[in-house]
Parts: structure tokens; sequence; C-alpha cells
């Protein structure tokens, strides 16, 4: 194993000793690039197709596809590639061939939730009260990874601050996951009238303080529902007059902004959105 | 970002077949029959690294002709089957396309996963 590897938690999968497949001879230790393995998501518009050995950590994509784009991560021209490399290099240029028309459909706006544990990019609220107790804070945001958002901060010109938090909000609803269909369901019944209202065995203080909890808990589904789709209706059937015409070809992307998106007709879906396979690793 | 070598094992028995029947179509009729496929190659002008991809490349495939990278444009690049983006230089060019782009490419190496940044793709620079 690369011992650079061995910095990141990742390399916790990891044999000490693994085949590769040689692609190329460059003379170098290294001659190209990666790209983050956590960006491919397993949706409608992207593919993870080959892991590379790289100077940074595991199991970063030496050949990865993101709508009609594939990226050759190598770095040498065919003349210092294997006789395997050359083939795949040409399998490649057959393969993308297959996607003309098939443009990315979610562009980069935050990262994946793994990069949290990648990062260690908690909260710096969070952090502090877990001092000296970072497996502690680890496993709370590994128990949380569902609800895990992601905040950037600009600092300066080139620089910036992120972090990945826990959506206190769709939890205190009651709700386990910013990422799965159902959650919409459960934001959109949120918007019902409030069944307390009409209920005359209530005492008025009684359906007072119930009225303002369902408002509160109303506007708080709604302002989630709008935080995870980009969308702003004005009315309950409005929102679930969308979720019927669209549930069967949305996908949820964190890479794109934590949120859903629609497959537009025509556009191969790929896999059942909650059925998508996970990226190689997840924190343990 | 730098990668050099390993084929990820879950992808491997794909990516084998189509090498062997690659391999069988070339060894069974003598010359390996070329792919229907046009391809534009946009890199270094005239540079070694340009000649050796459209060699190679003109081996297996119907055709390609190259250009230079930095005055690419989506019109020129709709006219083929695959664009192949690639560049030597320390800082190469950076191509911006719009979100209509949809013709088939490749991005090689660190100037392709540049590209890939510039243009906010999952295949971007690590």
């Amino acid at each position: 194993m690369p011992e650079n590897y061995k910095r990141h938690p990742e390399a916790g999968e990891l044999p000490e000793m693994t085949d590769v497949w040689l692609v190329q001879n460059s003379g170098q230790k290294y001659s190209g690039a990666v790209s983050m393995a956590y960006n491919f998501e397993g949706g409608p518009d992207d593919e993870s197709l080959v892991v590379g050995c790289n100077g940074k950590s595991y199991p970063h994509t030496a050949i990865g596809r993101h709508g009609n784009f594939l990226q050759w991560g190598y770095g040498e021209p065919p003349a210092q590639m294997t006789a395997d490399g050359r083939k795949l290099f040409l399998n490649c240029v057959c393969y993308i061939s297959k996607f003309a028309g098939r443009r990315p459909l979610a562009r980069n706006q935050a990262m994946n939730r793994r990069c949290a544990f990648h990062y260690r990019a908690f909260p710096t609220k969070i952090a502090k009260k877990y001092k000296g107790r970072e497996e502690e804070l680890y496993q709370l945001h590994k128990d949380n990874i569902e609800l895990l958002r992601y905040e950037q901060k600009q600092l300066s010109v080139n620089t910036f601050e992120f972090m990945f938090p826990i959506d206190a909000e769709l939890k205190d609803l009651g709700i386990e996951s910013n990422r799965r269909i159902s959650t919409l369901e459960q934001l959109t019944a949120l918007l019902a009238p409030n069944p307390a209202a009409s209920q005359s065995d209530l005492s008025f203080l009684a359906r007072l303080k119930a009225n303002r909890r369902h408002r509160n808990r109303a506007q708080t589904a709604r302002r989630l529902l709008t935080r995870y789709t980009g969308l702003d209706f004005e009315s309950r059937q409005q929102w679930r007059q969308w979720l019927e015409e669209h549930r069967g070809r949305l996908f949820f992307s964190d890479f794109g902004g934590y949120k859903f998106y629609v497959i537009p007709e025509g556009y191969p879906a790929g896999p059942a959105p909650e059925a998508a396979k996970e990226p190689f690793w997840f924190p343990r | 970002m730098r990668v050099v070598d390993m084929l990820h094992k879950s992808t491997f028995g794909i990516v084998a077949v189509a090498i062997i029947r690659l391999a069988a179509a070339g060894a069974s009729q003598g010359a390996t029959p070329k792919v229907d496929l046009n391809i534009l190659y946009a890199g270094t002008p005239a540079g070694p690294r340009t000649a050796d991809f459209a060699a190679f490349l003109a081996r297996h495939l119907a055709s390609v002709e190259t250009t230079d990278l930095a005055t690419l444009t989506e019109e020129h690049a709709s006219r083929f089957d695959v664009v192949v983006l690639d560049h030597d230089a320390r800082r190469p060019p950076r191509p911006k396309f719009s979100d209509g782009y949809k013709v088939p490419t490749v991005t090689v190496g660190a100037a392709g996963a540049h590209i890939g940044s510039t243009n906010r793709l999952k295949t971007g620079y690590l």
C-alpha cells in the first residue's frame, strides 16, 4: 500500500499488498490525474469506471464518466502506454461514443457528504464540544450521515471554509434522511391543514398552541422542500402535483448541491434513486 | 493529482472481455478492422504528442482530424462522433462548454481533469 494512503481513513479497507494492472510506462512515479471518488454517486449521469493508484488516497477515480464526458486520467501518450493500456483507451473512446446527447445533469455545487469523514470537516461548534472525543464526534456524524448537508464560507478570493452540518430542522420534524423520495412525501404531508383546528373538544388555548405548532412545522417543511428541490410552490396541492408528475424520474445529488433533480424525458433513468450503488468506500 | 495504474476488480471483467474481443478480431483477420468513428483530437498544434495520438487513433478508427485545443469551438466539435481533449503544457487551455454541449468527449490526463473542473464536472481535478 502506498505510504500516502495510510494517512486517510479509507486505507483501513485495503490489504498491505494488492494486485495492480499497468496502463502506462511513464518512467515517473505518477503521471496524470484522478478525480474525487465521492463525486460519482451512482446516479443516471455518472460512472466511476477505474480506480487509479495515486499520490493522495484511495479510492479515487482514474477513468470516470459524467454525462457525455469521459476522463482518461492517465497522462502518457500511446507510445508510453502498455499494449493493454492502448486497448483500454480505444475501449473508452468507443464507450463514450454511445453517450451522444447525454449531457451532465448535476454540475458541481457542493462536496459529497463522505468528504466530511475524509477531511474531518465537522462544524466548529460541535467539534469544540467534542474536543478530546474525536471518535465520538466521528460516530455522531456517521450515525447522522443521511442528514448531512454542505456549507461553504468564502474566506478570501482563493480560500474557503467548508463543513458538513447535520440538518437539525429535518431531524426535529422526525425525518430520517434528506435524500430519499419519502423525504419529499413527508414534508409535503406537513403542509396539510391542521386537523386540530376543527376539534371542538380542545380548549381555545390548546387549539391556539396546536395551530401555532402546526403553522411553524408547515413553514419549516416548505422551506426544506425549497432547500432540497430549488423550487418554491405556493400550495400543498402544487407540491403534490409536482411530486406525482416526477416521482419516477427524480434523483438526489450531493455534488449537485444537495438537491433533487428531474431526469429529462428521453434521458435513461439509470438505477432506481434509492438503489443507486454507493461509491466504493463508506465510513466505518 | 497523480495516478499510475490500477484496475478495479469489479470493472475488470467488463473491460477484459472488450479487450479480448478486440484482440480476437485482429488475430482472426490479420488487419484489425477500423471502428466506424470519426474523431477530432484537440491538443498541442503540431506537437509530437499530437502526432502520437493521431497516428494511434488513425490505425483503429475510421478518421482522425487534429486541431488546436486553444481555439476549439463547439460547432467544430459537433461534426465528429468523439472529441479527444488533450494538452501537455504546464498551463493548458481550459475550454468552457455550454450546458447544452452534448458531443461525446474524452478528456486526457491532468489537462483533461482541469477541463473537468472548469466545466464543473465530476471528472474534475482532485
